[in-house]
């Protein structure tokens, strides 16, 4: 809880809420190490399980890095924003890690440990749910950014609704909406996956 | 196209969810028309909302299992849901009977977890108490959905402590009461090592004759695999209700984890709410980085402000209890039952000890019968401590002599109180009169212990004003009569007193407890060894007196048995958490900073043991510690000194000065204190000031030993060896058997180059004590300066005979072989250093520049140099030229930017600076940059040329051989006795590693340079050839490439290619004729 990290962060936050686009390209990849940092203590002591949750991850580097700062909800919804981002892509190289160890292993099942709850429908293939979501961004960006939030930054429905600014109701429906898309177009890539084997 | 389709696909879907599931299918058909491709999308996304659904389910109890069997239960209704899981009544098989049975939500358990949850669960089992919710048995059963968590226990029927304290109206007394049974049964399990984590009234359960039982324990942590126990903001709903009995370390999830004081607070929560009919913080409705801000920074309003009826004790209690700071709040669960008795019995609480007036106050309205009016007024005067004899007085029923002897005893008191402030010399009279008092007591009363006690106090004090040594028999003496005449409980106290009066006197230190940093004389073992037998005695006599364990660590701290000292110094504070708190500030703050120091302290000497993994954390705990005690007590000189070390070492020089001029504030003649203050001037370069300041404290302490050498040690830092001489001379006549002193009047006589005298003075030292390593040091020492090699060598061997392993006398050792041409033992010597435990980086850098450096092609060793300088570079403090030869690992890693910012910090205009400028102009090179590799290699020249000879600091550094090579082409120096030979043509050597162009033609003709070229010439490298042509090359100093070629002809055609690639058109002509 370093109080020289505190308020470059918070600060950083205002900035991009006043549209400050350099600002949101600072906080990224802070983020980034900081969650990864994070979640590779976790890993590391084996603390692996119920609380090695992205949602906890994204929550304690919020406490580490803003603190108790006094940043408006819409200021936080960046944050959050930033922090799926940045978790998304933890994920992914977790799970392409995981791949090539998986390889390495002589195709030896390697348990997932690193998968938030929620994501549980998407749990065997993130690489998959990667792509999927790329592409829901083109389709449905509003879409796309609900699942990352929900998800990756694990907020829930009201919390995702005063980040963006709109109305639980249509959080709600255009997170299932989403999360529908997805699980549809994941499971269409399944058949896909089987036929090309694992030479992936 | 296909957004507004999908916008549309969005809409159905959305407007289908809204309708019970069965009406969905013919709504969409409705709705998508003959849009067959849309409807399909729709259906499609509904289906896969479902499976998705499924696959994630929302949690939310689950009546379907009612009626089930799990393992040997079978469960009958629901009998509450939380936040972890829903508890069923369920019937057991066998025994059979009524249980609680809680299924752990969260489903699917890692192997892992599922050990610890086990583990955890036997554990719960252990918890037998009227108080805990008795847990029956836990582990894991296999259902269809997998491995499913559970935990059995009493079944026990009742409302929570939410719900009764709606009902019934409990009066303050009421609540205390109910607290204290609360805080009993928590304190229970405390004992058996576990903690609730999650106390709350929904967690506490009232039976029908008010006998609170409480849930759940442990529970939290047995499913939290995470010991750090973040809070657990997954469980939103949950949460809130949870978050407000949190603690602050809980909700910030401090990485300290969470102890029992976090249940203190969660009950100090509960206290309040049931005392105040509201929370301490309005956490309900406000998010949760708020709430976690409110928790960890707002105090709570005061219960008396609430009800007028709480103030006092209660409202003391309680706030004690809800402490933000853990070290603040009571230690344990008892301590808080035990206050909250303590109120009840109208008691003097703990939580208010530290004000004497309201222990009085207690007693006096407790004794108010038993007490005449006389004893009130003496106890209203004197406070405390008489109010404890008291007490002591009444239980033995002392007899009449001890009366008459208390008057005299109390007239010596008040005349000890009154001397805060005073003179020296009207205390030196009020204290000799004192003594009288307390002379006068004794004879009445021999077994008056404390007058005793007093007495040795009284003449220590004047003792260590005075530095009269004679007086310190005599107060050991009232000491030992101290704990005699006490009979068979002895008087630690006086023991202890003892033993410090011994530590102080052999380190010249006020009396009490202090951190001992001078290595000591020999006749001061026997002084310790006195010291730690009393210690040890006290210790044994009262095993909870922590004061003197913390000595005991202390004095084992000042015979340098520092890790050993650490751990007993950290089990001192561990202990004395919570078992002292009359006196737990004080304490605390004199343990903090003496572990403070104590880290300080290994940080300095014992680098690799203790201090090798992260050196910067140990100087943030020792930061973290001593702000702990200043925090506590802003007076605490000792916390001041220790911080203002801790900043000097860290160079904050203005802290450092700072918090010393404090420390002096309070004690403005202390000897350590002045002492520091010099250091730190001298570490701030102003060595007269820090010179001034030991010559005032000689005059104030002539008879001080230390002092004197001291000051001996500081005109070392100027080069004033008379004086010097003069003060380790005094030192020498004040304590003739101190080591240090000795070596300090050895050094002053041969930097005099008095070596006759020095000679002399080493063989009376080592007459004195035969293992004077100091004097040794420096006769060896003296012996290489005046050229008499070989006597110096046999010198090393007889070191190293008493004493293996410090890497200073192997350095020294390997120069002296060096010069004697023994370049294998000298290297063998070096490699010593990085086995020392003593190593200091700034001697290890000369084996680190050995091995990137070295004369000999055979012992440079990159890999190892480069590993080293990792370990080095580490230090916080080093010197700025080893500061340099990090800069050569890294331009020899191929760190070529990371030696650029590294030489950028060294600006310096001594041999470091040039070392760095060297370093910076081969790294410019290696990126090719060539322009600033010159401009460079030119600073590098000037300040080579600006430098002098007897630079001592870098006599053995390679810098000084490359300076001493050139000098000595130009001029003897004035020494001439200095051991030129060892100059054994490194320069070229030097020349070719760092890529300095032989651009000197001063050096041109001279035969240290040719030397230095032949030796390594005999078997050169392509790459050494390659980098010699391509500096002369570079350099265009054309007429020294042939002598190069002579000896290696295989180079000829880098250098052909070189010079016809780099030289300028108009020279290369000439250059390849010469090659012709």
């Amino acid at each position: 809880m370093g109080a020289s990290q505190e308020a470059p962060v918070a600060t950083l936050l205002t900035q991009i809420g006043d549209g400050d686009e350099h600002a949101a390209k600072t906080l990224l990849p802070l983020l980034y190490d900081e969650l990864r940092v994070l979640a590779h203590g976790y890993l590391a002591k084996e603390r692996v399980g119920l609380t090695l949750q992205t949602t906890a991850l994204v929550h304690e580097a919020y406490l580490r890095l803003v603190g108790r700062a006094d940043v408006s909800w819409t200021n936080r919804g960046h944050f959050f924003a930033a922090a799926a981002k940045a978790m998304r892509r933890i994920l992914v190289e977790q799970a392409r890690h995981r791949d090539a160890k998986k390889r390495a292993a002589g195709g030896k099942r390697i348990d997932l440990e690193f998968i938030p709850p929620s994501l549980n429908p998407f749990a065997d293939d993130l690489l998959a749910l990667d792509e999927a979501l790329d592409r829901l961004e083109v389709k449905d960006p509003r879409g796309c950014e609900i699942m990352m939030l929900r998800h990756f930054s694990g907020l829930t429905i009201d919390e995702t609704a005063s980040a963006l600014d709109i109305s639980p109701r249509t959080v709600t429906l255009d997170w299932r909406c989403a999360r529908a898309w997805l699980y549809k177009e994941i499971r269409k890539g399944d058949t896909t996956c089987l036929e090309d084997g694992d030479g992936r | 196209m296909e957004g507004n389709n999908w916008q549309r696909v969005k809409q159905i879907f959305a407007d289908a969810l809204k309708r019970p599931p069965d009406e969905r299918d013919a709504f969409v058909s409705e709705a998508c028309q003959s849009d067959l491709g849309l409807r399909h999308e729709v259906e499609a996304l509904i289906e896969a909302d479902e499976q998705a659904e499924a696959a994630c389910p929302e949690p939310t109890s689950e009546p379907k299992w009612v009626g089930r069997k799990i393992g040997k239960y079978r469960l009958q209704r629901i009998l509450g849901e939380g936040g972890m899981g829903v508890v069923y009544l369920a019937e057991q098989e066998h025994p059979r009977r009524n249980v609680a049975l809680k299924l752990i939500k969260g489903g699917l358990l890692s192997p892992a977890i599922r050990q610890r949850f086990n583990y955890e669960a036997g554990a719960l089992g252990r918890l037998h108490h009227p108080g805990i919710v008795q847990v029956y048995d836990a582990g894991t059963v296999e259902t269809e959905l997998g491995d499913q968590p559970f935990v059995a226990m009493e079944f026990a029927p009742g409302q929570t402590l939410t719900e009764y304290a709606k009902q019934v109206s409990l009066s303050p007394r009421d609540c205390m009461s109910l607290m204290a049974k609360i805080a009993d049964a928590v304190h229970h399990a405390h004992q058996q090592g576990v903690i609730h984590r999650d106390l709350k009234p929904a967690n506490i359960l009232m039976d029908s004759a008010g006998q609170p039982k409480i849930l759940d324990f442990g529970v939290a942590r047995a499913i939290d695999a995470d010991q750090s126990n973040r809070p657990s903001i997954t469980m939103t709903g949950e949460m809130i209700g949870t978050l407000s009995y949190m603690s602050p370390e809980q909700c910030t999830g401090s990485p300290d984890g969470v102890d029992v004081r976090s249940d203190v607070y969660s009950l100090g929560v509960i206290g309040y709410e049931l005392l105040a009919h509201r929370l301490p913080h309005k956490v309900r409705h406000t998010p949760i980085t708020e709430a976690v801000r409110l928790i960890c920074e707002k105090d709570p309003l005061p219960l008396g402000k609430i009800d007028r009826r709480l103030r006092g004790d209660v409202e003391t209690i309680i706030a004690k209890a809800l402490e933000r700071d853990r070290t603040r709040r009571y230690q344990s669960a008892a301590e808080f039952a035990g206050d909250l008795e303590r109120h009840l019995d109208g008691r003097a609480i703990v939580a208010r000890s530290d004000n004497s007036w309201y222990i009085l106050h207690k007693a006096l309205h407790r004794h108010r019968r038993s007490l005449g009016l006389v004893s009130a007024v003496l106890l209203s005067v004197l406070g405390v401590a008489v109010y404890a004899w008291f007490q002591s007085h009444q239980r033995t029923q002392a007899n009449e002599r001890r009366v008459t002897a208390l008057v005299p005893y109390l007239r010596a008191q008040r005349m000890i109180e009154r001397r805060q402030g005073m003179a020296h010399d009207q205390w030196k009279a009020l204290a000799n009169e004192a003594i009288n008092q307390l002379t006068e007591a004794v004879k009445i009363d021999p077994t008056f212990a404390t007058a005793w006690y007093q007495r040795g106090r009284v003449r220590l004090h004047l003792k260590n004003a005075e530095q009269n040594t004679l007086v310190l028999d005599r107060s050991l003496r009232d000491f030992e009569m101290a704990h005699e005449s006490a009979g068979d409980a002895g008087f630690p106290p006086a023991l202890w007193a003892a033993g410090n009066a011994l530590c102080a006197h052999v380190v010249h230190r006020p009396i009490r407890h202090r951190f001992v940093y001078s290595p000591d004389p020999p006749h001061a073992h026997e002084a310790m060894g006195k010291a730690r037998d009393y210690y040890a005695k006290a210790a044994r006599l009262d095993q909870s007196d922590h004061y003197v364990k913390l000595s005991q660590a202390l004095l084992l701290l000042s015979t340098s048995q520092v890790p050993e000292a650490i751990a007993m110094l950290e089990q001192v504070v561990a202990d004395a958490v919570g078992q002292y708190q009359d006196e737990a500030h004080f304490l605390l703050a004199l343990a903090w900073s003496n572990l403070a120091i104590s880290y300080w302290y290994g940080l300095h000497d014992q680098i690799d043991t203790f201090a090798w993994h992260n050196p910067r954390w140990d100087s943030l705990r020792a930061q973290q510690h001593i702000e702990r005690a200043l925090e506590l007590d802003r007076t605490n000189d000792q916390a001041l000194w220790a911080a203002s070390i801790l900043a000097r070492r860290n160079m904050r020089i203005d802290d450092a000065k700072r918090y010393i001029e404090q420390a002096l504030e309070i004690r403005p003649r202390s000897i350590p204190y002045h002492n520091a203050r010099a250091n730190i001037h001298a570490v701030a370069g102003e060595l007269q000031k820090a010179i001034n300041i030991l010559q005032q404290l000689v005059v104030w302490y002539p008879q001080s030993s230390y002092c004197w050498r001291r000051l001996a040690r500081a005109q070392l830092w100027v080069g004033d060896y008379a004086a010097m001489e003069e003060a380790a001379g005094k030192a020498i006549e004040l304590v003739p058997d101190h080591e240090d002193a000795w070596s300090n009047l050895i050094l002053a006589l041969r930097k005099q180059a008095r070596f006759q005298e020095a000679e002399a003075a080493f063989h009376d030292a080592i007459n004195r004590s035969p293992n004077n390593f100091g004097a040794w040091m420096n006769h060896a020492e003296a012996l290489y300066i005046q050229g008499r090699l070989d006597e110096a060598a046999e010198t090393y061997a007889r070191i190293f005979k008493f004493k293996l392993d410090d890497s200073t006398a192997h350095l020294n050792f390997a120069r002296v072989l060096k010069a004697l041409g023994r370049q294998e033992e000298a290297f063998e010597q070096l490699k010593q250093i990085s086995s020392c435990p003593n190593k200091n980086p700034d001697i290890t850098a000369h084996l680190v520049c050995e091995y990137l450096a070295s004369d000999v092609p055979a012992h440079r060793d990159q890999a190892s140099g480069i590993e080293l300088a990792v370990f080095v570079s580490r230090s916080p403090r080093i010197r700025p030229w080893t500061r340099a030869i990090i800069t050569l690992a890294d331009y020899r890693a191929g760190r070529f930017e990371q030696a650029l910012t590294r030489t950028s910090e060294i600006d310096s205009c001594d041999a470091a600076g040039c070392w760095a400028r060297l370093v910076e102009s081969a790294s410019h090179q290696a990126l090719t940059n060539r322009r600033q590799a010159l401009a460079s290699m030119h600073i590098a020249e000037d300040l080579l040329a600006d430098l002098t000879i007897d630079d001592a600091e870098y006599t053995n550094s390679v810098i000084f051989k490359y300076l001493a090579g050139r000098w000595h082409s130009h001029r003897q120096p004035a020494d001439s006795g200095l051991p030129y030979a060892t100059v054994n043509g490194p320069f070229a050597v030097i020349a070719s590693n760092h890529e300095i162009p032989l651009s000197d033609h001063r050096l041109d003709d001279h035969p240290i340079v040719r030397e230095g070229i032949s030796p390594c010439g005999d078997a050169p490298t392509d790459t050494i050839m390659e980098f010699r042509v391509k500096n002369l090359a570079h350099s265009l100093e054309l007429t020294l490439v042939p002598q190069f070629l002579k000896i290696s002809q295989h180079n000829r055609l880098v250098c052909l290619y070189l010079v016809l690639h780099q030289t300028p058109p108009l020279q290369a002509p000439r250059f390849l004729r010469s090659l012709s």
